[in-house]
C-alpha cells in the first residue's frame, strides 16, 4: 500500500515577536511532518516556543515565515483567513480548563457552540449531539446545565476535550492537557484520548513537558529547545538511543519511582544552568552554553539537523 | 532517636458558608532530628493545610480543633506570640511553591535576605555583618555574582534564581527544622533537579530536619528518608522511602504508584473511580472507602488506625490487620 498523504507538513517555520527589549525568536525555524492517525509528542521546558508551534497550527498567531500545510492546503495564516473546513478539522485542547471555559456558560452551551458554527447536525437534534458528547467523556447527563466553576479541574478537561471533538475534527493539538492535573485524573484522561483516537482515527499534536508520559503514548518524540527541534525520532528509538546532549540532560533530570527507570536515566550528564533569555539567544549552537559535550565549533556555527538509522534525527556537532 | 517535631492527633477545619470542613483527620508525624521527612498526596488532600497548622497560618475560618504540635517538646499551639517569634523564622522556616508570590516585588533581594537575617538573629546584629551574611548566603545557593542580585529586584529574576533566593532566605537563620511546601513544582524539570540536588545538599550539610511536601511522588522519592502518603486529611501509610517504594501495601498508595507514567513504559493505570471526597459530606469510616477497590462492609463503620505491619512501616487499612 502506498504510503498515506501526510496530514500536516511544517516546513522552516518561524515566528518572531517584537518587543521593546528586541526580538524575540519564539520559533526559528522548524520543519517536521506528521502521518494520520499518530501522536507527536512536542516537549520542551517553558520558553522553547513549543506553545507558539501549537498557537501557528491552530491559527492563533500567524507564522513570521514558512509554510503549514494541512492535508495538502497551505494554512500558514490566521484562522480568520482559513476555511471553516479547515477551521473545524483542526481543534485544540488547552492547558488550564479553568481559563479556556467560559465561566459565565453552562457546559450545555460551551458545547452548543462549536455545534452551531460548524452547522453539525440538524438544529433540532443538537441537544442530543451534547448529551451524547457528555457520555462521550464520561460525565453525567445533568452537567450540561452546570457551570465550568461547578466541576473539578478534571471533569473540567473532560469538557474541554468534549469541546474539541464536537466539530468531528481529524486533528488535535493538546497543549499540556493533563500538567495542571493529579496523577490518577492524568491516568484517566490519557486513556480516554487513547481510546478517542483509536475509534476516530485523530492525529494528535501532544505538547508536553513530561517524557515518562511520552514514553507511553507518543509514537515519535521531539525535543525543542530556544526555538528549535534539536531531535526527533521515532517513540522506542528515542527512549532507547537518546542522542542529544540536551536530551539527556532531561531525561537525567526526571525525578522517576522506580529502579528500573533510575537504570535508564542517563548518568554522564548532570542538569546545569537555566534556558538562555531568547531575546539573547546565544551564537552558534543555542545550547553550547550548557553543554557537558560542548566543542570550539559549537560557539560559532549553529548545527544543521542531520538524518541518521533509525528516522532519527538529531542537531549536533557531535553526529556530524 | 529525638523528635524534633511531633504533629499529635491533629485536626483542623475550616469555616465556611455551608458548614465546617474537617479537613485533617488526626493527624499523626514525628519528625527526627536530622532526618527529611516526605509528605506526599493529591491536590486536596491537606498537605498544606498540615503546614499552615503547623506554623499558625492557617487562612481566616481555619482552625485547628484539637491535636498538639510539639517542637522541642513544647506546644506550639499553647505558645504565646513571643515564643512564637523566637521560633519561627529562626528555629522553624519554610520555603513555599510559588517564589514569584513569596518574595514581596518591590523590595530588593538584598532588603528582603538583610530583614530575615536580622530578625531571625539570636544577637543584635549590625547592617554591614547581615550584609556579609546575605552574601555568604546567596553564594552558599550558587548564585553568580550574588552582591549584584543583593540589589536586584525579584522580577529581574528567573523562576529557578528567585527559588534560589528563598532558599538562602530559609537557610539563612540556620533553622533546625525546613518545612518545604512544593518547592520545585512551579520550576522546569532541569531546573528541578539543580534545585533539589541544591537542597538535598544543603540540609544535610547542616543536619537540617526537613518536612518536605509534594504532590509527586518521584520528587519524595529523590529527597525524603521516610514518606508519608496522605489522603483526604488522614495519612494511610508511613516508612522508610526505600520500604514504601518497594512494598506499598495500602490500595491507595498502590493505586497512586500505578498511575504514574513510567519511564520504562507502562504505568498510567487508572484504578480509582472519583475524586477526593468532599469534606462537607465526608463518608463514614475509612475515608477513601468510597474509591476503594477492596472495600469491606467493615471499612464504611469505623476509621482504621495506622498500625506497624513491617517494621517501620504503617498503615491504616483493615486489610493488612
Amino acid at each position: 500500500m502506498d504510503k498515506l498523504q501526510p496530514i500536516l507538513q511544517i516546513a522552516n517555520l518561524k515566528k518572531y515577536f517584537r518587543t521593546t527589549q528586541g526580538t524575540v525568536k519564539a520559533v526559528d525555524g522548524i520543519s517536521f511532518t506528521m502521518e494520520q492517525g499518530e501522536t507527536l509528542g512536542l516537549v520542551g521546558e517553558s520558553g522553547s516556543g513549543k506553545s507558539t508551534v501549537a498557537y501557528m497550527i491552530a491559527g492563533i498567531y500567524a507564522p513570521t515565515s514558512g509554510q503549514i500545510i494541512f492535508q495538502g492546503r497551505d494554512i500558514s495564516v490566521l484562522a480568520l483567513k482559513r476555511s471553516l473546513d479547515v477551521k473545524r478539522s483542526i481543534q485544540i485542547v488547552f492547558q488550564d480548563p479553568g481559563t479556556s471555559l467560559n465561566p459565565r456558560r453552562t457546559i450545555e452551551q460551551i458545547l452548543m457552540l462549536p455545534l452551531n458554527v460548524h452547522r453539525i447536525g440538524p438544529p433540532r437534534e443538537r441537544q442530543d449531539l451534547v448529551r451524547n458528547l457528555l457520555q462521550k467523556v464520561q460525565l453525567l447527563i445533568d452537567y450540561a446545565y452546570k457551570a465550568p466553576g461547578m466541576l473539578g479541574g478534571g471533569e473540567r478537561q473532560m469538557v474541554a476535550i468534549a469541546r474539541a471533538l464536537a466539530t468531528q475534527p481529524q486533528f488535535v493539538i493538546l497543549d499540556e492537557p493533563t500538567s495542571a492535573l493529579d496523577v490518577i485524573i492524568q491516568a484517566k484522561i490519557i486513556k480516554m484520548l487513547m481510546n478517542f483516537q483509536r475509534e476516530l482515527g485523530l492525529s494528535y499534536l501532544f505538547i508536553t513537558h513530561d517524557l515518562s508520559l511520552m514514553r507511553n503514548i507518543a509514537t515519535r518524540v521531539a525535543i525543542m529547545y530556544l526555538g528549535k527541534i534539536c531531535e526527533l525520532a521515532p517513540a522506542l528509538e528515542f527512549f532507547q538511543k537518546p542522542l542529544h546532549p540536551y536530551t539527556q540532560m532531561l531525561l537525567s533530570s526526571i525525578p522517576v519511582v522506580s529502579r528500573e527507570e533510575e537504570a535508564l536515566k542517563p548518568k554522564k550528564i548532570q542538569p546545569r544552568g537555566e534556558i538562555p533569555s531568547p531575546v539573547n539567544v546565544p551564537p552558534g549552537c543555542s545550547f553550547h552554553q550548557r553543554c557537558p559535550e560542548v566543542m570550539e565549533v559549537c560557539k560559532r556555527v549553529d548545527p544543521q539537523m542531520i538524518e541518521l538509522p533509525g528516522e532519527h534525527f538529531v542537531r549536533c556537532h557531535l553526529f556530524h | 532517636m529525638e523528635i524534633l517535631l511531633e504533629v499529635r492527633d491533629l485536626f483542623t477545619s475550616y469555616g465556611i458558608y455551608e458548614g465546617r470542613l474537617k479537613v485533617l483527620d488526626g493527624v499523626n508525624l514525628a519528625v527526627p532530628l536530622g532526618e527529611k521527612i516526605g509528605l506526599v498526596g493529591e491536590t486536596g488532600c491537606g498537605k498544606t493545610t498540615t503546614m499552615k497548622s503547623i506554623l499558625r497560618i492557617l487562612p481566616p475560618g481555619g482552625r485547628v480543633d484539637s491535636g498538639q504540635i510539639l517542637f522541642k517538646g513544647r506546644d506550639l499551639l499553647k505558645a504565646s506570640g513571643g515564643e512564637i517569634q523566637g521560633i519561627y523564622g529562626s528555629g522553624i522556616s519554610m520555603i513555599f511553591q510559588d517564589p514569584t508570590a513569596a518574595l514581596d516585588p518591590v523590595f530588593t533581594v538584598g532588603d528582603q535576605l538583610v530583614a530575615v537575617i536580622r530578625y531571625g538573629s539570636r544577637v543584635p546584629m549590625s547592617l554591614r555583618e547581615a550584609r556579609e551574611r546575605a552574601v555568604a548566603a546567596l553564594k552558599e545557593v550558587q548564585m553568580p555574582d550574588p552582591k549584584r542580585i543583593l540589589s536586584n529586584y525579584p522580577v529581574q529574576l528567573s523562576g529557578g534564581m528567585r527559588q534560589r533566593v528563598c532558599i538562602a532566605m530559609a537557610l539563612a537563620t540556620e533553622p533546625e527544622l525546613l518545612i518545604a511546601d512544593e518547592p520545585t513544582t512551579s520550576l522546569d524539570v532541569t531546573i528541578q533537579a539543580q534545585i533539589l540536588r541544591l537542597l538535598y545538599f544543603l540540609v544535610g550539610r547542616r543536619n537540617t530536619s526537613v518536612i518536605f511536601i509534594t504532590h509527586s511522588l518521584g520528587v519524595v522519592r529523590e529527597m525524603a528518608d521516610k514518606v508519608n502518603v496522605m489522603y483526604a486529611g488522614t495519612i494511610v501509610e508511613c516508612g522508610s522511602t526505600e520500604e514504601i517504594f518497594s512494598h506499598p501495601l495500602h490500595p491507595y498508595t498502590i493505586d497512586l504508584l500505578a498511575a504514574m507514567p513510567r519511564l520504562s513504559g507502562g504505568g498510567l493505570e487508572e484504578r480509582v473511580p472519583g475524586r477526593i471526597p468532599d469534606y462537607l459530606n465526608l463518608p463514614v469510616g475509612c475515608r477513601f472507602q468510597p474509591r476503594c477497590v477492596k472495600a469491606q462492609l467493615r471499612c464504611s463503620l469505623e476509621k482504621p488506625k495506622l498500625t506497624e505491619v513491617r517494621p517501620g512501616h504503617y498503615v491504616a487499612c483493615f486489610l493488612e490487620d
